[in-house]
């Protein structure tokens, strides 16, 4: 699976690949264009000279088929007969002179329908080879020469040739510029000769009929054959030039100048086949060929003479054609680069996907591997189709009985399943319930005893749908969870809590008992003490009457230590309500309620509230003050008014709040003592010896503290810390924003 | 105070002496007659539901806490009788906790008085009976 994902490194190398790749492709393209150019042209150009080849075979076998014809007409061997005869032929009388007239008649006629023919002789071998009929063309007309213009031919070089032939051999001559008396003619055109021997009845030569032809008719054709920047060249077998691309240089050793193919041409085999030749220009400026040669020979010429045909493709234009194709080629490997790496990144951005979806499933597989938790897929049945690690220890399943198991198996099987409050119904209905409305569900059940466990255990199973769309559950992600030791804690912890609820009201009982049981002998003690001094009162001596008042007394003191310990007690059991509480009000409580010990002892009372607002339960605030208040008071320096200063501030996220006095002070040893119940450093004064217990015991209420800074005989401070946080909260209300004044 | 006939149901009997000494004190024309329990008032109602015949006092104290049958529940039982619903009752308790009295209130005491009972408290309580009664 993974090896077929593309990663990074894999990507680079591909591309490096897939560049070289398109570089040799390249290469290959540009040799296969060249190559297939090349073929094609050099092909093309064999074919063309092929038909080039035929065309001039043709023309000079049109040429003996002339001579031929003429050779064999009546008045050739009538004018021989005549001659033989003294003038007149014996086989119908008929006279040289008319032989002559009709054999001009016929030349003359040949002539006109035969356009390339310019003249026709018929020559003697007597007389150094003087003419015996000769018709030729002349510009338009058609001239039969009167014989006493006649020449001798016995010196030309096909007149030495023809004495060669034998009987119906025919002699054609090499193509050359056209000669009057030994100078060309101006202005020049080329010409050739067909030539055949004429033979006696008895076997001797007599003479020869000599065609002349006009070549520019051949020459024309295979110019016209060549199109669309082809070529020929035609070459005699000195390679000099009868048809040249250029027409100026046809003939041009004619006139002089020898500059044969060999010298004006390098030859080499072509580039890219190595098959075909390629002719480059030696001088600047001219044209460079791909050329294809072939030698002609003809039976007529008697293999003296032979033509070099040679078609040639300039090769601009082909190396036009071959950059197109290149460029084609080019353009063709460019789109398949571009296909390849669209692809290649596609793939490779898929890769990525794949890659961080594999990753992400490597995690979650060792979440689910590494799960001290069950987990288990099922499918829509509630069949088991896959388990972790965790799932075969702990059920004691075995992979190879994965299939037969399935989500029942997990519940406890002792009680009826059927019955609704079995952990098989509970099950049963929660995959119900996932797969109608594909939410999770969260079930507790017993578990199946697993082997070799002991004792009942718990769990908490959570089925969840798994979905390949919001419409399609496959299935159900089951993990569950042994709850057993939570269980057991939970049960523990509900105990402990029924224990304290229980204590507590115990604890509440206790004190209706102490207010009630405790308070009744005293109201007792105190109502007969009373009746007795009011009744007997005057009977009684001074020291009884005494006695009498301190069993009162003693009495009123025994209700007040009761009733502050009840306070002290209720503090411990009432839950905590805290609101915003505004310091100065509540300081003006405290005032009021001790009003007549305050005036009494003409208290200073001076204020400082930098925090104007304290996070308390404002009775127990009122209360703190007023025991402090109260203690400022009652334990006053004995020689002085006492001055008491209550400030507030916040540090530290804390309200805090401090009763500060001029009394005598508190030595440090006793610092811890006095916040303890009933004590009292001197009992002289009056009180429980409970007011301080209460105001520590209602600081930690609140979660605070109440600090004493004292040194004897320099005054106390008391200060509170308030927790504020608790007021930032909803639990708390608030009346008024902080900065309303008073 | 003018004489008033008061019905006092105090459990233990050194309370029950001081208060009847204190009521008389009062005012010496006071008629108190005292029952020793809860139970003996529960009897009575239930004679005097049976028919017997019953002087109805003008007043009833009832002490609170009472064992068996407590205070509240003797209330409880005077005011769903149709004949002493209309007898004020005022409870009396050793404790002062505000929450007792607020529940005697609730079950439709008509006073809450702490021990000892002196008799400014008393006068007030009366005073604020006969107010509601007058209202």
């Amino acid at each position: 699976m993974k090896s077929l994902y593309l990663g990074n490194k894999a990507f680079v190398a591909g591309l490096v690949l897939l560049l070289s790749g398109f570089v040799l492709l390249s290469a290959v393209s540009y040799r296969n264009a060249g190559q297939i150019v090349y073929r094609e042209a050099g092909e093309s150009l064999v074919s063309v000279s092929q038909l080039q080849a035929d065309l001039i075979r043709a023309t000079f076998a049109g040429a003996e088929r002339h001579v031929r014809f003429l050779h064999d007409t009546p008045p050739v061997q009538g004018i021989i007969r005549a001659l033989q005869h003294a003038g007149v032929d014996p086989k119908d009388a008929t006279p040289y002179r008319v032989w002559v007239q009709r054999l001009e008649t016929i030349f003359a006629s040949y002539i006109l329908n035969n356009p390339s023919i310019v003249q026709i002789r018929y020559i003697g071998l007597a007389q150094q080879g003087r003419e015996l009929v000769r018709v030729q063309r002349q510009g338009e007309a058609i001239r039969v020469i009167p014989s006493d213009a006649m020449q001798q031919k016995g010196e030309r070089p096909y007149f030495q040739k023809a004495l060669d032939l034998g009987p119906n051999q025919v002699y054609l001559s090499e193509i050359n510029l056209n000669r009057e008396w030994g100078e060309i003619e101006r202005p020049s055109w080329p010409t050739y000769r067909v030539i055949q021997a004429v033979y006696t009845a008895a076997g001797d030569m007599f003479g020869m009929i000599v065609v002349n032809l006009d070549a520019r008719p051949l020459l024309s054709a295979l110019t016209e054959s060549a199109v669309d920047r082809t070529g020929v060249f035609l070459l005699n077998d000195r390679e000099q030039f009868l048809l040249h691309p250029d027409a100026s240089r046809n003939f041009e050793h004619e006139f002089g100048r020898e500059r044969p193919w060999s010298q004006t041409y390098v030859e080499s085999l072509d580039p890219f086949n190595q098959a075909f030749t390629v002719a480059k220009g030696r001088q600047a400026g001219e044209q460079d060929y791909l050329v294809h040669k072939q030698m002609l020979t003809f039976p007529q010429a008697r293999s003296e003479w032979g033509l070099q045909l040679i078609s040639v493709l300039e090769l601009d234009k082909l190396q036009v054609q071959l950059r197109q194709n290149q460029v084609g080629a080019l353009m063709i490997d460019s789109v398949m680069l571009v296909v390849a790496l669209a692809l290649l990144s596609l793939y490779w951005l898929f890769s990525r996907k794949g890659l961080a979806e594999l990753a992400a499933r490597a995690q979650f597989d060792a979440i689910v591997r590494g799960s001290n938790d069950i987990i288990l897929g099922v499918d829509r049945r509630g069949s088991v189709l896959s388990c972790n690690d965790a799932a075969l220890q702990s059920l004691g399943w075995t992979l190879d009985s994965l299939s037969q198991r399935n989500l029942w198996d997990l519940a406890d099987d002792s009680a009826d399943k059927t019955r609704k409050d079995s952990g098989q119904w509970a099950l049963k209905t929660a995959l119900d319930t996932v797969l109608q409305a594909g939410t999770s569900e969260t079930v507790e059940i017993k578990m199946r005893a697993a082997p070799g466990t002991r004792g009942d255990r718990y769990a908490s199973v959570a089925l969840s749908p798994i979905a390949l769309s919001e419409q399609v559950v496959t299935g159900v992600a089951v993990i569950m969870r042994d709850i057993t030791i939570a269980r057991e804690w939970q049960a523990r912890l509900q105990l402990a809590n029924q224990v304290l609820l229980d204590k507590n009201a115990e604890m509440e009982r206790f004190i209706y008992t102490v207010s009630h049981d405790l308070k009744s002998p005293l109201v007792t003690i105190k109502g007969f003490a009373e009746s007795v001094l009011r009744d007997a009162g005057d009977s009684l001596d001074q020291k009884a009457r005494h006695r009498l008042q301190r069993i009162l007394a003693n009495v009123e003191n025994m209700g007040a230590l009761l009733n502050d310990l009840l306070a002290l007690s209720r503090l411990v059991t009432l839950p905590l309500q805290r609101e915003r509480c505004d310091v100065h009000d509540c300081i003006e409580q405290a005032k009021s309620t001790l009003s007549e010990k305050l005036v009494q002892s003409a208290c200073e009372l001076d204020f400082k509230l930098a925090a104007p607002w304290l996070c308390a339960n404002r009775k127990m605030l009122i209360q703190c003050v007023q025991n402090l208040l109260e203690n400022a008071v009652n334990y006053r320096a004995v020689d002085s008014v006492p001055r008491v200063e209550i400030r507030s501030w916040e540090a530290d996220g804390f309200g805090m709040l401090s009763v500060k006095d001029n009394g005598p002070g508190i030595e440090p040893r006793y610092q811890d003592k006095i916040f303890r119940i009933f004590e009292r450093l001197d009992t002289q004064v009056e009180g429980t010896g409970v007011g301080l217990a209460i105001v520590k015991t209602i600081m930690e209420k609140h979660g605070g503290n109440v600090t004493l800074q004292s040194q004897a005989g320099q005054g106390a401070e008391f200060i509170l810390r308030f927790p504020t946080q608790p007021c930032s909260a909803e639990a708390c209300t608030s009346e008024e924003p902080l900065d309303a004044g008073h | 105070m003018q004489a008033i006939s008061i019905l006092l149901v105090e459990d233990n009997d050194d309370h029950a002496e001081l208060i009847v000494e204190s009521l008389l004190a009062f005012n010496p024309g006071n008629q108190v007659s005292r029952l020793a329990s809860g139970s003996e008032m529960i009897a009575l109602l239930s004679a005097n539901a049976a028919g017997g015949a019953v002087e109805y006092p003008d007043l009833i104290l009832l002490d609170l806490k009472m064992p068996k049958v407590g205070g509240l529940e003797v209330l409880d039982s005077l005011k769903s009788n149709v004949l002493w619903q209309r007898v004020p009752v005022v409870m009396l308790s050793t404790s002062d906790l505000a929450s007792d009295a607020e529940l005697c209130q609730q079950s439709g005491a008509s006073g809450f008085i702490s021990k000892p009972l002196t008799q400014a408290v008393f006068l007030d309580t009366l005073k604020r009976i006969d107010a509601a009664w007058g209202q």
